[in-house]
């Protein structure tokens, strides 16, 4: 009976199933008609495709009204399934609203137990914690202590005191307070003596001298240190708040001013702590990812002395900001930790939040115990008795506390000496250098060389294609490398065309800069067996190729030291980066070991950074020959010879990478309103060439040993036409004789076409045709190759014209697009250009 | 065998039953409103045409769109008779001085559009909403100066026409028209009336779901004629009126290479505003009238585009047009007028590319009553508006250069070609932004009169 009755409903379901998709063929078809409304706007040419659409559209008409009617007589059926998707959507949207989802944040190296205590200040001493013994010792990774600005902290700097914390195995935390009425008054901003707009006039660089004195200091200290500048910038009660008249934008300038005062003196020890109050605003203050290291949030309990007298647990502090945290990505820091026992027991507290940090808070990778009984920060009236002077916060068992905490792993062992044998720097001098100018100019066979290089890329990586290459093709290449005027070539690994470019280059008379790639992402400091197998390996080929007569220089690391910022997290990065500065410094020994007749360099990337690295390759790596910087940004380029000299003026520079702008700084690159890239001409990108080889290296001869241009081939970088001197069928486009005109012809004029897509400067429709045009100053150039590929380099379309106009049709599918031309002459010249497209989402104006 | 044709027959049979009964509900559902004769605001129907009393005396609108009463004084010396505005916001003051004036309002009830403000498929929604525009009605229904009520605006603006829209569609002018019954019920001295967008699916909907409606709203920013085609397509049994008409829409008119629209001089929308207005009024015998949109200043697409005033306030010289087809005279003192505007040399529709940071000329052809004091303010603005998108929601460009010059001391500088015709040339320079992409250079010239004419010109900075 009852499966009588289910046999029944499933029948009558299936009838009404049936109906419906009936229905939904009907009206789908009656769809057409919007569709012939759509396309006449969009299809510049209506003759074809439109015309037919519209005359279906037409056709359609009837039905649309029929369907109309019908659907008025299915009231109820149309209701339910309304209903049904409109539940499925609201269940749909409830899914994807995943909080809980960890944004996944840098390696930091492990956890940072860290503890505050204010007599270590007052005494000056460690003594005051280290009384806690061994269970302590073992786990304070962080010393925190506070400094207020004003000429005592530079004149009273704490450098005993530092070295005692960093002595003892722990970093400190210098907590950086903004109180600016010490500083002697100033005239242009009297407010400062009454601690108001201190943001304005940091970022007015009012106190540029003494944040560089006090960078000075923490630079000397040379140890790891996290610096917690102006925190709780959003909580009233401090002058620089909004209270002092303080905005977040004065706020955020303020904090990438010392940034860079701090990057610019070249100190690279710093993690910066950026520890913001209330939630709500919390955004509007963050100065960017670049310039902040790690969140700090306070979070204590005050129990009965709190505003509402609610005692909180740990979840009822933390859980209120934590959306607003995990979205900045940065792993957290509670950088005052701690319970009162008013209304409660600050013991189990502490106890209790440390099991919910292990279990649910995986992005708080440091916590700082606010062991103090000397606060005297009431928020009310509150008392526990009339004659409580201070806050307590200690009223707990600090020996328990630690040796729960210790029975962590997860804790931090940077204090614990490093694994991997010390090299003693030593510098060897080879007697390819010429030693009168102190390794400031480069000889080839007892000749002076100035290198005036090609990174030649192909066969390297997904991003240069997979095109083989072949030995017929790197004899054309070299050849036409040679006849621009160029020497030298870069490469950046070892690869099975090793031989072959050997033989192409000899040929040539090119040379070779022989490079070897370390990854970013290997952990230097513990992936010890990674290094040596790096070393070995560097070893071996160094060894079978020493006699190559074209090798010219050995370049070990490509950017690696600044790029471990991607994966490490400060403080960690900087025990990283010493690792690997480590393995370059063994093997340059290494290598000059085993072929004194090469040349050693390693190369940095240019960044706000660098004169922080090249501090600390002048110290750590001496046995390099030379230091290679790859170097875009006519802004960057153009002081790097001023930063050689301030931070390793020992040794001469290579330019290891020039080219067109990059395109990752927004400040300095075109953005479009999408904030997508847009791509300079090929003519303005061949000028910059020019000028930057002619006025920034060329310039600078005596203290560089030349530049390599980047690069030989178009790449998947940046877009598909970004670098490339050459397109990706190897014909030559503006930057090859505009770089021959300077190395061979003395800057004769070149070909000064001038080419850019011209199309719809909105959001497209998606499906839609639009034309696109590619205006070209030139007429003889006839023959326009259209590409369009995702922003991820995947092929959508392709099409040829004889004319300058494209009918493209975009793609359905919701993606970031970019449309490409390649114009193109008979003798192998070529122009390129590129234009983003972005897809519209939204409901169409139906007036269109 | 015979079964089976027994089968076909009956299936046949049953399908013009359907077919046949879905036709007598359509009729049902089709019927139109009776007036008992002693409402205040009522349609008469004759033959196929229809008359609207007011006060039992046909009433013939000429009117237009505002959204406060700042111009309403200017509006009447123009021989307007009817105001439409938009919500009940400032409503007891725009009745009160329109009644003042002599003017008649339709009064929009701000409905919340479907997929944006408000789901149509909740029943609870829907209620409550119709509960408040019922306290708005009760309050303003007695007022002297009310004409009609108008039930939403353009408000299938967010629904796409798709499979699913059909069903968001029908929701929302079932509740349209079930607050059109409320209105009838609690407000029998007035009609009801929807504003629709120009195409025909809204027609068609209304058509069939809302016999509470009384009179069909069309905002019509097409040539009339077309309108006019669908109207007779998809209106059945109801008159209409057209309560939104002004310049030439920006998707009529040519686009340059980078998709930028280009825009009527005010000179060609006073032309445009006219045709348009004899051709409706020219179906007077079922449209019961028009508004001209916007009498004001208001940013869609341009800052100039609509606006029939500038954003200063000063009238453009439309309006001057405007009262002549309303009172059939123009004002003693006229606008100027320009003709055209060449930037490099080249009109806008020619595509003019210009390279950056460079000096450039552009000229202007015009004619004015008043020499005495010309004032040119002219000034660029990004032109990077999202064309597809129906929100109106985008911000208005900023002004990346501007100026103003006055031309009262030096009329050296035009050239006058013949003082008898009163025409002028002007030229003047600017210089372009670093910044690469699509700019509109906008002018205003402004005369003794405090009248303006208004043109741009869109041209891309490589």
């Amino acid at each position: 009976m009852i499966s009588l009755l289910a046999c029944a409903i499933s029948l009558i379901m299936a009838g009404f199933c049936i109906l419906n998709t009936g229905m939904l063929i009907v009206v789908c078809t009656a769809g057409l008609h919007a569709l012939g409304d759509r396309v006449d706007t969009n299809l510049i040419n209506t003759s074809g495709a439109g015309k037919v659409i519209k005359f279906l559209a037409d056709a359609k008409r009837s039905a649309f009204i029929v369907v109309c009617y019908l659907l008025r007589n299915f009231t109820v059926p149309i209701t339910i399934l309304l209903s049904v998707l409109f539940l499925a959507f609201l269940v749909n949207k409830g899914s994807g609203n995943n909080t809980s989802q960890l944004t996944a944040t840098k390696e930091t190296g492990g956890f940072y137990f860290g503890i505050y205590n204010p007599e270590v200040q007052e005494k000056n001493s460690l003594q005051p914690i280290t009384q806690w013994g061994k269970e302590q010792k073992k786990n304070n990774s962080i010393i925190s202590i506070y400094l207020s600005w004003g000429p005592e902290s530079i004149s009273d700097f704490p450098r005993p005191l530092l070295n005692g914390i960093s002595g003892s195995g722990s970093i400190p935390m210098i907590t950086w307070e903004p109180w600016v009425s010490t500083f002697p008054a100033r005239s242009d901003f009297p407010e400062l003596k009454q601690e108001k707009k201190v943001m304005a006039a940091i970022a007015d660089g009012k106190f540029d001298e003494y944040i560089r004195s006090f960078a000075l200091k923490i630079r000397d200290f040379r140890k790891p240190v996290f610096i917690r500048f102006a925190h709780e910038f959003d909580n009233p009660a401090y002058p620089w708040s909004r209270t002092g008249g303080n905005t977040p934008r004065e706020y955020v300038a303020a904090w990438r001013k010392i940034a860079a005062v701090f990057a610019a003196i070249g100190v690279n020890n710093v993690a910066w702590v950026w520890n913001p109050w209330n939630k709500a605003t919390m955004r509007e203050y963050y100065p960017g990812d670049q310039y902040v290291d790690w969140v700090g949030l306070t979070s204590l309990n005050y129990g009965l002395a709190s505003q509402d007298k609610k005692w909180r647990s740990f979840e009822e502090i933390y859980n209120p900001h934590r959306e607003a945290i995990l979205k900045i990505g940065k792993p957290v820091m509670l950088a005052e930790f701690g319970s009162t026992n008013y209304g409660g027991n600050s013991h189990d507290w502490i106890l209790k939040a440390w099991g919910s940090i292990n279990e649910k808070y995986h992005e708080i990778k440091s916590l700082v115990l606010f062991n103090s009984n000397k606060d005297k920060n009431w928020i009310t009236a509150w008392r526990p008795t009339d004659s409580t002077k201070f806050i307590d916060w200690t009223a707990i068992d600090i020996h328990k506390i630690f040796s729960t905490f210790n029975q962590d792993n997860r804790a931090a062992k940077v204090w614990e000496k490093q694994k991997h044998d010390h090299v003693v720097p030593n510098r060897q001098k080879s007697d390819f250098a010429d030693k009168k100018m102190h390794l400031k100019s480069l000889k080839v066979e007892g000749k002076p060389f100035y290198i005036k290089g090609i990174a030649y890329n192909p066969g390297h990586d997904w991003r240069d294609g997979y095109y083989p290459l072949s030995r017929k093709r790197l004899e054309m290449d070299f050849e036409a490398i040679k006849a621009m005027g160029c020497n030298t070539i870069r490469r950046y690994h070892p690869s099975i065309y090793d031989k072959n470019i050997f033989n192409s280059a000899k040929k040539n008379g090119l040379k070779i800069v022989y490079g070897f790639w370390f990854d970013p992402k290997v952990d230097y400091y513990k992936d010890t067996s990674k290094v040596k197998s790096y070393i070995n390996d560097v070893l071996k080929t160094v060894n079978k190729y020493k006699d190559e007569h074209s090798i010219l220089i050995w370049d070990i690391g490509n950017e690696t030291s600044g790029l471990l910022k991607k994966h490490f997290e400060q403080p960690y990065l900087h025990t990283v980066r010493d690792a690997f500065m480590n393995m370059i410094e063994t093997l340059a020994q290494s290598i000059r070991r085993i072929d004194p007749g090469h040349p050693i360099i390693t190369t940095l990337e240019h960044s706000w950074q660098l004169p922080g690295e090249l501090l600390a390759y002048h110290e750590k790596v001496p046995s390099i020959d030379f230091m290679g910087i790859n170097s875009y940004y006519e802004e960057q380029l153009s002081t790097v010879n001023i930063l050689m000299a301030q931070f390793d003026s020992s040794r001469s520079y290579l330019i290891t990478e020039f080219g067109p702008k990059g395109y990752w700084n927004s400040d300095w690159t075109d953005m479009d309103k999408y904030d997508n890239l847009v791509e300079d001409t090929d003519f303005d990108k061949a000028k910059l060439y020019v000028k930057q080889w002619q006025e920034h290296i060329l310039m600078n001869k005596k203290s560089n040993i030349g530049g390599i241009a980047y690069c030989w081939q178009d790449r998947f970088e940046g877009t598909n036409t970004w670098f490339g001197i050459t397109d990706y069928k190897g014909r030559k486009k503006q930057v090859y004789f505009a770089l021959k005109s300077s190395w061979i012809n003395n800057g004769k004029a070149f070909d000064s076409t001038k080419l850019f897509i011209v199309g719809p400067h909105c959001k497209l429709s998606p499906g839609a045709f639009y034309s696109f045009i590619a205006k070209c100053s030139e007429p003889k150039y006839k023959n326009f190759e259209w590409l369009l590929l995702t922003e991820n380099f995947k092929e959508i379309s392709r099409k040829t014209t004889t004319e300058n106009i494209a009918l493209i049709k975009i793609p359905v599918k919701l993606d970031n697009y970019r449309l490409y031309v390649y114009v193109s002459s008979e003798n192998g010249r070529v122009i390129t250009a590129s234009k983003s497209l972005v897809i519209y989402k939204g409901i169409h104006n139906a007036g269109l | 065998m015979q079964v089976y044709r027994k089968k076909v027959w009956l299936s046949i049979g049953l399908l013009l039953a359907i077919i046949a009964g879905i036709g007598f509900t359509v009729e049902e559902r089709m019927k139109t409103r009776k007036f008992k004769g002693d409402e205040i605001v009522q349609l008469v129907k004759s033959g196929k045409s229809y008359l609207l009393l007011r006060n039992k005396k046909p009433y013939n609108i000429n009117g237009a769109a505002v959204y406060d009463c700042t111009k309403l004084k200017q509006l009447k010396e123009c021989g307007a008779n009817s105001v439409r505005i938009y919500d009940t916001k400032n409503a007891k003051q725009i009745l009160d001085s329109a009644y003042k004036l002599g003017l008649t309002v339709i009064l929009g009830l701000k409905l919340g559009y479907a997929y944006k403000d408000l789901d149509y498929g909740s029943n609870e929604q829907v209620a409550a909403q119709l509960q408040t525009v019922k306290e708005e009605v009760l309050k303003y229904k007695d007022h002297p100066a009310l004409l009609m009520w108008c039930i939403g605006n353009e408000l299938s603006l967010f629904l796409d026409i798709d499979i699913t829209a059909v069903f968001k569609h029908i929701r929302v002018w079932m509740a349209v028209n079930d607050i059109a019954n409320m209105i009838h019920q609690v407000d029998p001295n007035h009609l009801t009336t929807t504003a629709l967008q120009q195409g025909r699916n809204a027609m068609l909907f209304v058509s069939i779901y809302c016999n509470g409606i009384d009179v069909v709203s069309v905002n019509a920013f097409d040539p009339f004629g077309d309108i006019k085609k669908r109207i007779n397509y998809y209106l059945y049994n109801k008159p209409y009126m057209i309560t939104e008409f002004g310049a030439k829409a920006y998707w009529l008119m040519p686009k340059t290479e980078w998709f930028a629209f280009t825009e009527q001089s005010s000179r060609k929308k006073a032309q445009y505003i006219e045709e348009q207005y004899y051709n409706i009024k020219a179906d007077s015998a079922i449209c019961l009238g028009s508004y001209v949109f916007f009498w004001g200043y208001r940013y869609e697409y341009t800052p100039t585009l609509f606006s029939l005033f500038t954003d200063h306030g000063e009238p453009t010289e439309c309006i001057d047009v405007i009262q002549k087809m309303w009172s059939g005279y123009f004002p003693l003192t006229r606008a100027p007028s320009i003709h055209s505007l060449k930037i490099h040399n080249k009109n806008d529709v020619e595509n003019i590319y210009l390279e950056r940071k460079k000096l450039y000329q552009a000229t202007l052809v015009f004619d004015t009553a008043s020499f005495k004091s010309l004032e040119l303010r002219w000034e660029v603005r990004k032109d990077d508006i999202e064309y597809l998108d129906a929100s109106y929601d985008s911000k208005i460009p900023k002004v990346v250069a501007s100026d103003s010059i006055s031309l009262s001391g030096i009329i050296t500088k035009i050239t006058i070609a013949n003082s008898g015709d009163k025409s002028g040339q002007l030229e003047f320079d600017f210089i372009t932004c670093k910044e690469r992409g699509p700019y509109r250079l906008y002018i205003y010239l402004r005369n003794g009169y405090d009248k303006v004419a208004t043109i741009n010109g869109c041209f891309y900075v490589q």
